[in-house]
């Protein structure tokens, strides 16, 4: 309960509020307009950090990140467009059910799920983050390599398209962390020549860059200047309580896959949608309605993809071990405001944890509250040209890209990672592993280097401790697990 | 064209690995080490190995693979937009925020087929100049600036 006081004395203030609500409103609305998403919403909104205090800065995050997956199912209900790629499944039942004259309905479902997914991860956040965290300063050097390993495998292995492809990034990004000066010896390593390059590569304008600027790129390539979309039928209508009783076991069967897939390194939101909703699809009472504008759709998809937000913040806050892109960019903005995410915080800044916490539960509500009063607004939003967003979101990626270290260099970066980004993308790179890469990379690299000198460069003795033996028979299993099951499958149809 | 661009990134990247690979051999990396044999190279050699068999490995499902059928791309204005982008990036480092941003994100919002004027030069002009002044006088972080004017 102290630290429930302390954490309310430092964030109860206006401007922490304020922060809150304006990220609130920039997450739904960023959201909502196809072609921004999580990232992009957080990378706008990152330049702005510099001049917030930390307390501010966390909140400001903290409401795009939880708002920013909701916003997506307005447009995929409204105009058929999933805003993010975590409401694609929303499009399935809450198009259909707005083009039945029932809008309003769809919304106020995949608001009221949106709620009680992300409250139901909250939950799960405030038992497992502390726990977690404390039990970490048990793990040493290999136990943390062995972590980032399997991280590194779970992310490669579910990216979209090849996971070679994605174990290949995975490994540049890694390789990226080694340019600069060699913290172990001082000498510099990889910098051609390049006394700017001397200082190492900084994450955020490349983060900036392959996502943000890669972005625009991509949409560049395939804009084609069109009608704004015609947006009718909105508004915001509550479901009955006798409907929303009658779902309890659906909304509680969305809200565990989205949990525990947000827990998973790299799955993400959009994996649990589609995982909850095929599995809904085939437990649900009412499955033969799916996908003509049935509730338990909606449920399935807006209940799973918000429960995500609090399960990736587990890895993210108590181990620092961010599971995609959206993760990265709030570890980069905790890391500025001199937080290290893990034991660290856990222990020596407790009240800043239950603050995000408390943070989390606000803006879940001020979701709902946005949902509820200001839908017609964001239709219209809808509207916006597209152009002049993305002339904005070049803007603050060179705000942000620059202001992180003050140095010009970081503007030139930014750009190339972003022409770099977006070739990658044309060649079906998944490109969430190299950021991630680079976020893990000097860790991964410390912690064995210091464990291969205290076991005197025996490899095996280095990774003989147990809960690393542990966590590497995990990796394996993760990695065979799919492959046994297809071959078994293909005997059986053999 | 996917597949002629799937099998120059793969060999691209297997030739930079290669190349970087070969670096860790130079005189930079030949440095006394702690014990362990963990130099500055050793985990720069693991990393590059893994890199330029994985790289290997795309490189020849990428040599195999069939060619597919993709979505229309309209690449003229997509490079043209990475050379807008790019330049006003590499300008800003030259001749401050505020000068380099407002030819470019007007030559931005051309460039994506935006194309009512009086928004346009309103929204090229403001939108850099309030970005400027509240970094500047908001939260006191001075963006690039030209060598010409003070704080501009």
């Amino acid at each position: 309960m102290d630290q429930v006081a302390q954490a309310i004395a430092q964030f109860a203030s206006v401007g922490v509020l304020l922060a809150l609500i304006i990220g609130s409103v920039w997450g739904t609305i960023a959201g909502a307009l196809p072609g921004i998403g999580t990232v992009a919403a957080l990378i706008v909104a990152l330049p702005f950090t510099f001049g917030m205090s930390t307390e501010a800065s966390i909140a400001l995050f903290l409401g795009i990140y939880v708002t920013s997956v909701y916003g997506g199912s307005i447009s995929a209900i409204l105009i058929n467009t999933p805003g993010t790629p975590q409401s694609a499944a929303t499009v399935l039942d809450g198009y259909p059910m707005a083009k039945a004259g029932k809008a309003d309905l769809a919304i106020g479902w995949a608001t009221f799920s949106s709620l009680v997914g992300g409250v139901f991860s909250l939950v799960v956040l405030i038992v497992a983050a502390p726990l977690l965290a404390r039990a970490s300063v048990a793990f040493g050097p290999a136990a943390i390599f062995a972590i980032i390993v399997f991280a590194l495998t779970c992310i490669a292995w579910v990216s979209v398209g090849s996971t070679i492809k994605g174990l290949l990034a995975g490994v540049i990004g890694l390789w990226l962390t080694t340019i600069g000066t060699d913290d172990l010896t001082g000498y510099t390593r990889f910098d051609f020549g390049q006394p700017a390059l001397m200082g190492g590569l900084s994450l955020i304008p490349v983060l900036i860059g392959i996502f943000a600027l890669a972005e625009v790129f991509h949409r560049a390539g395939h804009y084609f200047a069109a009608k704004p979309p015609d947006v009718s039928n909105v508004g915001f209508r509550m479901p009955g309580l006798g409907e929303l009783t009658l779902r309890i076991p659906q909304f509680l069967r969305a809200s565990v896959i989205g949990t525990f897939i947000g827990i998973l390194p790299g799955t993400g939101a959009t994996a649990a949608t589609f995982v909850s909703y095929s599995d809904l699809r085939r437990s649900s009472p009412r499955r033969e309605n799916f996908g003509k504008g049935e509730p338990d759709g909606l449920i399935a998809s807006e209940t799973a993809n918000n429960a995500v937000t609090g399960g990736a913040l587990i890895p993210t806050l108590a181990l620092g071990i961010p599971g995609d892109g959206g993760t990265v960019v709030l570890l980069g903005v905790l890391t500025i405001q001199g937080l290290t995410p893990g034991f660290d915080l856990a222990q020596n800044n407790p009240h800043i944890l239950t603050g995000a916490f408390l943070l989390i539960l606000i803006a879940n509500f001020i979701m709902f509250g946005l949902g509820a009063l200001g839908s017609r607004i964001f239709a219209r939003i809808l509207a916006m040209p597209e152009p002049i967003l993305m002339a904005f979101i070049m803007l603050f990626s060179f705000v942000g890209a620059f202001v992180v270290r003050g140095n010009p260099i970081d503007v030139i970066i930014c750009a190339t990672a972003g022409v770099v980004g977006v070739i990658l993308r044309f060649a079906k790179y998944p490109v969430a592993p190299i950021v991630i890469g680079m976020a893990l990379g000097t860790t991964f690299e410390g912690k064995l280097r210091q464990g291969m000198i205290s076991a005197q460069g025996n490899f095996v003795e280095f990774i003989s401790d147990p809960i690393a033996l542990v966590v590497f028979g995990l990796t394996v299993a993760f990695i065979a697990a799919p492959v046994i099951g297809s071959r078994r499958s293909g005997k059986r149809s053999v | 064209m996917t597949r002629l661009l799937d099998i120059s990134v793969s060999g691209a990247l297997l030739v930079t690995g290669i190349a970087l690979f070969a670096m860790t051999f130079g005189d930079a990396f030949d440095v006394p080490t702690f014990g362990g044999d963990v130099g500055p190279a050793f985990a720069p050699r693991i990393f590059l190995t893994i890199w330029i068999v994985l790289s290997g490995v795309t490189l020849m499902h990428a040599v195999r693979s069939a060619e597919t059928e993709e979505s229309e791309v309209k690449l003229a204005q997509m490079i043209t937009l990475v050379a807008v982008v790019c330049a006003t990036g590499f300008a800003i480092t030259k001749i401050g925020f505020v000068l380099a941003t407002i030819p470019g994100f007007a030559a931005f919002c051309w460039t994506f087929q935006y194309r009512k004027p009086v928004p346009l030069v309103a929204l090229s002009v403001l939108a850099p100049l309030a970005i400027w002044a509240l970094f500047t006088f908001g939260f006191e972080l001075l963006l690039p600036r030209s060598p010409w004017f003070h704080q501009i």
